[in-house]
């Protein structure tokens, strides 16, 4: 037992080292890239709970997100603090998401799928013609970056550079995924992936698969406000078509390629995602085709996603006797 | 006093009486009840009204006094029924222990905020279900697999867990859909011992199989249904010799004209 602590110690010194190292080393424009992919691996993590681990396939996660990027930007115009707007847009979008998920997750698979969608384009909306709160599709500008935090005698942080974002955002990030496993590791978990793997069995034994699936959907929201907080306070402006449809069926995307079943792996899908079309370039014709190309081979070859391949491989590998083909 | 009380019982599918009119009772709280007939008399349906997966038409569903007809499945569950399905139904995702520990979901208490922060209480809460599931798996004879995947095992393991993932629910009632499909006989025989420790532990049993070994042999009472209409009703004795038995069973003696 003791042992296995250690060892978790060393791989996560082996991971986070380089992760502290890593925006010194950066240019800017690879900085505000990682910054970005933060944001979305926070969002693709919350949303790989619902998708992954309660199977209900949800549209309206970038909806949520905007809700929290507006919510935040708004109370700061209004003169309140970030580090208090903050939890605040992680608690109205948590709010709207309950009142989504409400009659949404009253219907099934494609069902649900079609009704957050709804829901998402509807949210959209509103942000597009609530002109006289949003400014509609010219979008707000002029949001402040966090105030900056003092560290009693050594100065203070300032959250007006990438570098000290990085780390806010990342530590956000780790805020996410801890809660999230500490959510599948208890009874709460238990019954999620009870509801995701036969709904009707889940419901024999005495498991309520509505409340768990709110409680899922719930807490998913929550993380997409915050990530939408974070977002609006670093880019410093947003407009409505940063949360529509395409952001929803990306991060969608980021979840199933980086591996559904696997907390983690929807960090590696956001990766690359976000990471490989810079590669080849934006040239219309031939980088987003050969991009294409790559997702296609990947949902063929790794149906389970990156990581949920590469936890399969771990698992069939010579030494361990009780892996099942 | 009944715990479990069906009184004029009906269930339509359009015109089609899947049941009609149905009444029996479980009078004794450590019964075995056999439920009988020929394949589409409706007896799967008879558990999906108790259970709550269908609504009933019509009558009454009554469970230790208490009107349960159309409440939801996992209200009836945390109410003391718990139930195994035709088919094999497992998390076949999951270890067979996990499997376990998610039965015994509707009998701890930890929520959220319990996962969250792992006070005291949820931690001894989750020792104490890992003890209780691994003595259920004792119970019916599965701790060696308690980490095997349900693939791993046979079919009639598979159809042992399913019975001992009702029995983590802490029912006082349960239904068995079934129990020995596709066994061997000695699995069968493992089965028939199941049920009858199941008994022993104060739990009434409605069964219903095809293989009239197992019902002749563990029932104390039995009902026969045809086209959702109860035919007879007795002990086994009673329905080996009752003709309308045999006719529904069988078909109508016919003489032939030499």
């Amino acid at each position: 037992m003791k042992k296995m602590a250690g060892k978790h110690w060393v791989i996560a010194g082996a991971v986070l080292g380089p992760l502290i190292v890593l925006p010194f080393a950066l240019s800017k424009a690879q900085l505000h890239l990682t910054v970005i992919i933060e944001i979305h691996a926070i969002l693709a993590v919350s949303l790989g709970l619902v998708v992954g681990f309660v199977g209900q396939l949800s549209l309206c996660h970038a909806g949520l997100y905007g809700i929290g990027a507006y919510t935040s930007a708004l109370l700061t115009f209004a003169h309140w603090p970030f580090w208090l707007a903050l939890p605040t847009a992680g608690a109205v979008s948590g709010i709207i998401g309950l009142l989504i998920g409400l009659p949404s997750l009253k219907t099934r698979g494609i069902y649900f799928s079609i009704t957050t969608l709804s829901f998402g384009v509807l949210m959209a909306m509103v942000l597009n013609n609530w002109i006289s709160l949003t400014e509609g599709p010219d979008g707000l500008s002029g949001i402040v970056s966090p105030e900056a935090i003092s560290l009693f005698g050594w100065g203070t942080l300032s959250f007006k550079n990438p570098t000290s974002y990085y780390f806010l955002v990342g530590l956000f990030l780790l805020f996410t995924i801890w809660i999230i496993r500490r959510l599948l590791r208890s009874r709460v978990g238990r019954a999620f992936i009870s509801v995701r793997d036969n709904e009707t069995l889940a419901g024999s034994l005495g498991i309520d698969s509505m409340r768990y699936k709110l409680t899922a959907f719930t807490v998913a929201a929550v993380f997409a406000g915050f990530a939408g907080s974070l977002y609006a306070h670093y880019l410093r402006y947003i407009c409505p078509k940063d949360f529509g449809f395409a952001e929803s069926f990306d991060l969608l995307v980021m979840v199933v390629v980086g591996g559904a079943q696997t907390i983690l792996g929807p960090i590696i899908g956001a990766m690359f995602i976000l990471a490989l079309p810079k590669f080849f370039g934006y040239e219309p014709v031939y980088g987003r085709v050969a991009f294409g190309i790559i997702l296609i081979v990947v949902m063929i070859f790794m149906p389970q996603g990156i990581m949920g391949k590469f936890q399969k491989l771990l698992e069939s590998s010579p030494g361990r006797t009780d892996g099942h083909p | 006093m009944a715990i479990l009380e069906m009184e004029g019982v009906s269930k339509f599918f359009g015109g089609l009486a899947a049941v009609s009119h149905l009444s029996f009772s479980l009078s004794l709280p450590e019964e075995i009840l056999g439920l009988i007939g020929p394949n589409g008399a409706g007896k799967t349906t008879v558990f999906n009204l108790i259970t709550g997966q269908y609504r009933p038409s019509e009558g009454r569903i009554r469970f230790q006094g208490r009107e349960i007809g159309g409440e939801k499945p996992h209200r009836i569950a945390r109410g003391g029924i718990a139930r195994t399905f035709q088919a094999t139904s497992l998390f076949f995702e999951e270890a067979v222990l996990t499997n376990i520990l998610i039965s015994r979901h509707c009998r701890l208490k930890s929520g959220i905020w319990g996962a969250l922060v792992i006070p005291p209480f949820t931690a001894e809460e989750e020792r104490r279900a890992l003890d209780k599931s691994m003595k259920i798996l004792e119970t019916v004879g599965l701790a060696s697999k308690s980490n095997e995947y349900p693939h791993n095992l046979t079919n009639a393991e598979q159809r042992i867990l399913m019975m001992a993932m009702a029995l983590a629910t802490d029912p006082s009632l349960v239904l068995l859909d079934e129990p020995s499909a596709g066994m061997r006989p000695h699995e069968t025989l493992t089965v028939m011992n199941l049920i009858r420790k199941i008994k022993e532990l104060g739990i009434g049993v409605i069964l219903i199989e095809h293989d009239m070994k197992v019902v002749m042999n563990t029932c104390d009472r039995i009902v026969v249904l045809n086209f959702g209409n109860k035919i007879a009703e007795g002990t086994p004795e009673e329905i080996r010799a009752n003709p309308s038995v045999i006719e529904a069973y069988l078909g109508r003696r016919t003489r032939v004209e030499g």
